[in-house]
């Protein structure tokens, strides 16, 4: 690692996190708030690691997120994903989309304190202009007094730099009750 | 995660079919990551992009000592599943498909029980990918390479043999 990645760290996130190659970047917790992140360093990192901690959320809904291209000015509406949702009482889904606003990371999360999401994803490609960026999530949540998981991928299909994402509830990217997220770079040195 | 700590990368540049990373695992970690991001075919037909390992002599494992259980999560079709046993490769686990840039991929892998010459070696993988203009896909898999013996690095190749990638990056950690 870089002592240079290891300082920024400590600018951006205000806590030296530093797990070997798994530089934390930022941490953010939410309070009744959208989570955008726009220090991503996709210049440095080619890979990037997001855990999810608690999420919980306003009402019966997804939770995803949606990426930026110019620093967290506007945010894009396009994205493709393709998941699969599972139920512990043995119900399995397909959950998908060629074109839905956010990019879908897990749902249907219930309202309840019990109903936290967690998870994590990974994405590629942030930083290469000429290419499209993808991601691959898992997370596990309540729904109601159903345990639920979902996993999947996800893909942003316009070739630009991105250099801020935001997370939120529901394909409208409405703001959720409380939960926290962090923001890794995988280090390639 | 406790933590990762960076072993080699790898990028790809000219156009190939293969990709050998040597020497990756030891004694030193029991559980690897393999992260490998945009890489994109030479020319415009898309291909999986599967994976084999090398033993302790360097050399790359093409007997059918491959089994595997892939999810092919399709946008825009109903999912599937490919299960195989005795396969001279892991299919798709870099990915589904890729294609010519702008089209790409991005992935996972994590290897368990490299370095052990009395157990059979584990992967888990996860990838994310569009090619042929239209197609986003996902996939989730399982394999195990049956034969127990010391496993010490991997190959990258292109399902086809004649459709070659040209561009992209893998990474390659320890699991701390």
């Amino acid at each position: 690692m870089s002592p240079l990645g290891a300082a920024r760290a400590v600018i951006t996130s205000g806590v030296a996190d530093v797990k070997g190659s798994l530089i934390l970047l930022q941490t953010q917790t939410a309070s009744s708030s959208l989570l955008d992140f726009e220090a991503l360093e996709q210049s440095t990192y080619n890979v990037h690691f997001f855990t999810f901690t608690d999420i919980n959320v306003t009402t019966q809904t997804e939770f995803g997120y949606r990426l930026s291209d110019d620093g967290g000015t506007s945010y894009e509406t396009s994205y493709a994903f393709a998941n699969q949702r599972g139920y512990a009482s043995g119900t399995f889904a397909e959950r998908k989309s060629e074109d839905q606003a956010t990019a879908r990371l897990g749902g249907d999360i219930t309202t309840d304190s019990n109903s936290v999401f967690n998870g994590y994803m990974y994405l590629y490609n942030a930083g290469d202009s000429a290419k499209y960026t993808f991601s691959t999530s898992q997370c596990t949540f309540m729904q109601g007094t159903t345990y639920t998981m979902e996993f999947g991928s996800q893909a942003y299909t316009t070739a630009s730099t991105i250099n801020g994402i935001r997370f939120g509830e529901g394909v409208s990217m409405g703001a959720f009750t409380s939960g926290t997220i962090s923001c890794y770079g995988v280090s390639e040195e | 995660m406790a933590g990762l700590e960076f072993i080699h990368k790898e990028t790809i540049s000219g156009s190939t079919s293969t990709t050998n990373v040597t020497s990756c695992f030891t004694s030193d970690y029991d559980v690897y990551k393999i992260y490998s991001s945009g890489i994109s075919t030479a020319g415009t037909d898309y291909v999986d992009l599967n994976m084999r390992f090398i033993d302790s002599g360097g050399s790359v494992i093409s007997a059918g000592e491959y089994d595997y259980g892939n999810l092919n999560m399709l946008s825009w079709d109903s999912f599937g599943e490919t299960d195989l046993t005795g396969q001279t490769s892991f299919l798709r686990a870099f990915s589904e498909s890729t294609d010519q840039a702008p089209e790409s991929q991005g992935g996972e892998i994590t290897v368990y029980n490299p370095n052990s010459s009395s157990k059979y070696t584990f992967i888990t993988y996860a990838n994310s990918q569009k090619y042929g203009g239209s197609y986003m896909s996902g996939l989730k898999g399982i394999g195990v390479h049956k034969v127990a013996e010391t496993i010490t690095g991997f190959q990258l190749l292109e399902s086809n043999g004649s459709r070659p990638y040209s561009s992209g990056i893998i990474l390659v950690y320890g699991v701390k």
